[in-house]
């Protein structure tokens, strides 16, 4: 199992509610090998209790150490001292900030921990209008333009599915950190980062938002099309679909071949790559006229033969089942996938995780006695007095 | 102010955004980018909107870096290449897996060149897996990982997403896993970081990987803006637009059931079960307002509402503005450019902004061949040779 040694002495801190940029970023440092401590609230029960949220819970929890401590509590101030004062990075959704910092009276936490990058990560960035609106993946792809430009014609604005704004974020959020802790090293002061998943969002739209700058119109959806490729689209088969991207002229030429229509090559109509985009449905239809007659398989088989970038739409199950994402190691062996794995490999070994405490309030031990420093006496007052919360204390509802 | 990446050099050899836009996030945080072009300039310089007759995509993508021009496929190119890796700190290319070192340029040669060099192979499938050799585009790598198939609308054919999120998230997983082997390096221990496409595809999903093992993930289209597990949960149309709401929790229903005359203590279950109901109720009460004044008036009581803007209002915006996410840049040929400013903090006042704008041509061969790798007085028979321009 390969590694990065540096990240086994970090301490990470996580201070964040539900599946947000955060939580996943707090993942992600686990991924390298760091300690992550995920800070919870020793009464915090979820809503309903739904399986669904344990699920997403679960999921990023690889390597956790959940740690639980009252922000609220006469006591939470010396237990977060210890935490905080040996952490190399915070990373933290609005209100995960927002309650740290109340509870230790510093609107800003480096004046307490000089050496703590602190990061906050959130769905609309600690400053502007929408800075305290309630988010969300939707919420944002909603509100900087990008279920706008996600669509068939005419089908009106869609969302992406998932959530790869918020993990977006999460990864730049990361670097972000890193980069501060490599400025840190450099004899820097430890910084205040802000990553938002609408900021990432509208850095995503650097092929749309030109549109709009240089023809001031507004783009919408095009459904799987490419404006300046043909063809290039999804195209039903007798069992599913397929996506073919062949759009210079040595794929068309092969294209052609592909569905026995080799004089469409000398066909004026799609003589050049213009024509062919002038002429779009009309071609589409000569290609969906095979396609349609054979299975997604051998379609498939016929466009790797033909090296032409393509192949089939798959369904969530059909990708989690797919011996690439196995070999990838994307999901984790030894939970039995409930949990996710790395996110790259290092030297083409899967990144090395440690083992983690993620049930709610299993780590606080470890963490603040072994980590951090904390005394047994200190523990065991801060633990009676109700500030703390571990697998022996509070019953939990939360990941339990 | 000091950067992060101050005195780092990134060698770019990438094409199109995945590896480019990796190396990019990567000269925002400061490092000295060299972006190697084929003679004839990489291909984004004339694909799609042009601005100043380069592709638009190539200003943003290219921001924050030099251009020197390479024939690597020759041998003094290559030779030129590893002299300049033997200089530098880190690789990014995404070419087809084995394209590199059928060049000669791979990551055996790379780190024979410099034992500390990180290398980092951004590919459609990975280095690893059955489709690996693929060919890729961010489209097909969108349809194999599940995106498409999960994204769209009732009765449509599956869809992709808007943005090129699998080509940008592996920008950012490059960037991201650039930095983590350059915080933890040592000398002369090389690293190889395999990023690919299809993996962030994947992990975009991941949130629906419960739904997965539960049976219910292979109709997602068919929800179109729905969630499975929660209600409300979709659009609808204001009296000027539409509008996004998303209610996971109780006490957000809790905040909303009143205002449109429901009982405020439906379980989820039952808010699902009663998915239809509310939906009326909730178009009725939204039918009537303009859809800023409805968001405001959901988000005034911590509902998770938004307008659905076009890219002509969200560039408008105060929010875009007050986050800096626009930005303008002089150059000389174009004039000013405006352009996106980077997602990263860089701990910095001022940077988000670019530092320096899309690099003509070739223009630093001059002082990155000739000076710092001391070539200058080979730049005749190079040319002559057709290795640089």
């Amino acid at each position: 199992m390969s590694t990065f040694a540096e990240y086994r002495s970090w301490l990470v801190v996580e201070a964040a509610t539900g599946y947000g940029a955060a939580t996943v970023a707090g993942k992600l440092f686990a991924d390298l090998g760091c300690t992550v401590a995920r800070l919870v609230a020793p009464q915090s029960v979820p809503d309903d209790g739904i399986d669904s949220d344990r699920e997403l819970d679960e999921l990023v929890s690889r390597g956790k150490h959940s740690v639980a401590i009252d922000s609220t509590s006469p006591h939470a101030t010396a237990a977060l001292d210890a935490l905080l004062g040996a952490a190399e990075v915070l990373v933290a959704d609005r209100e995960g900030l927002l309650r740290l910092q109340a509870a230790l009276h510093a609107a800003d936490l480096r004046w307490r921990y000089p050496a703590l990058t602190v990061c906050a990560c959130t769905w609309f960035g600690m400053d502007g209008p929408l800075a305290t609106w309630t988010g969300g993946e939707e919420i944002v792809q909603a509100v900087s333009g990008i279920m706008s430009i996600t669509g068939h014609p005419g089908s009106g604005p869609t969302r992406v599915a998932g959530a790869p704004f918020t993990h977006a974020a999460a990864m730049l959020a990361v670097t972000s950190s890193l980069a501060d802790v490599l400025r840190k090293k450099a004899g820097e002061k430890a910084g205040a980062l802000d990553v938002s998943v609408y900021d990432t969002a509208i850095a995503f739209e650097s092929a749309s938002l030109p549109v709009y700058f240089l023809t001031g119109t507004a783009p919408h959806g095009i459904g799987n099309r490419h404006s300046m490729s043909v063809p290039w689209n999804s195209f039903r088969c007798a069992d599913g679909w397929v996506i073919v991207c062949a759009g210079n002229h040595p794929n068309w030429v092969r294209m052609c071949e592909m569905i026995g229509r080799p004089e469409l090559v000398a066909d004026p109509r799609y003589a050049t790559q213009e024509d062919r985009i002038a002429q779009v449905d009309g071609l589409e239809a000569e290609i969906v006229a095979w396609t349609r007659q054979r299975p997604v398989a051998e379609v498939e088989a016929q466009l790797v033969a033909g090296n032409i970038a393509g192949g089939s739409v798959l369904a969530l199950p059909d990708v989690l089942a797919h011996p690439q994402f196995r070999a990838r190691n994307l999901a984790d062996a030894a939970s039995g996938g409930r949990q996710a794995g790395g996110i790259f490999p290092l030297n083409r070994e899967p990144l090395a995780v440690r083992q983690g405490a993620w049930r709610a309030g299993a780590g606080t031990r470890a963490i603040l006695m072994d980590r951090c420093g904390v005394s047994p006496a200190d523990y065991e007052r801060w633990r009676a007095s109700g500030a703390l919360g571990d697998e022996n204390g509070v019953a939990y509802a939360a990941g339990a | 102010m000091p950067q992060a990446l101050d005195g780092i050099r990134v060698v770019d050899i990438g094409i199109s955004t995945a590896g480019p836009y990796a190396a990019r996030l990567l000269g925002d945080l400061g490092a000295d980018v060299i972006k190697v072009e084929p003679l004839d300039g990489e291909n984004t310089r004339s694909l799609g909107l042009q601005y100043g007759n380069t592709g638009y995509l190539y200003h943003v993508n290219n921001y924050n870096k030099r251009s020197i021009t390479l024939k690597v496929q020759h041998p003094r190119g290559r030779d030129v290449f590893l002299d300049l890796v033997a200089k530098s700190d880190v690789v990014i290319e995404n070419f087809a897996i084995g394209t590199m070192d059928k060049w000669g340029i791979g990551y055996d040669a790379c780190r024979r060149a410099n034992p500390s060099i990180v290398y980092c192979s951004v590919k459609g499938f990975g280095e690893s897996g059955p489709l690996r050799d693929r060919r890729a585009f961010d489209t097909v790598t969108q349809a194999l990982s599940g995106i498409m198939h999960s994204t769209g609308k009732p009765g449509d054919p599956p869809l992709k997403a808007g943005p090129s999120v699998c080509d940008l998230m592996g920008a950012s997983v490059s960037s991201l896993a650039v930095m983590c082997a350059l915080v933890a390096r040592r000398p002369y221990e090389s690293q190889l970081v395999d990023t690919s496409l299809f993996d962030m595809g994947a992990f975009a999903l991941m949130p629906l990987w419960p739904l997965a093992r539960r049976g219910i993930a292979d109709g997602l289209r068919s929800l179109g803006n729905e969630h499975p597990l929660h209600a409300p949960y979709s659009d609808y149309a204001c009296a000027d637009g539409r509008l996004m709401v998303a209610v996971v929790a109780d006490a957000q229903w809790r905040a909303l059931a009143p205002l449109v005359g429901l009982p405020a203590a439906w379980t989820r279950v039952q808010r699902v079960e009663q998915r239809r109901a509310i939906d009326a109720a909730l178009a009725a009460w939204l039918a009537t307002r303009p859809a800023q004044q409805a968001a405001e008036a959901l988000q005034a009581v911590a509902v998770p509402a938004a307008p659905i803007l076009d890219l002509a209002q969200v560039a408008t915006s105060a929010q875009i503005a007050s986050r800096r996410m626009l930005g303008r840049i002089r150059h000389a040929t174009y004039g000013e450019v405006p352009l996106i400013n980077t997602p990263l903090a860089t701990g910095t006042a001022d940077g988000r902004s670019p530092r320096r704008h899309q690099p003509p041509l070739g223009e630093n061969n001059d002082e990155v061949i000739g000076e710092l790798l001391g070539r200058r007085d080979e730049f005749a028979s190079l040319r002559a040779e057709g290795v640089i321009r």
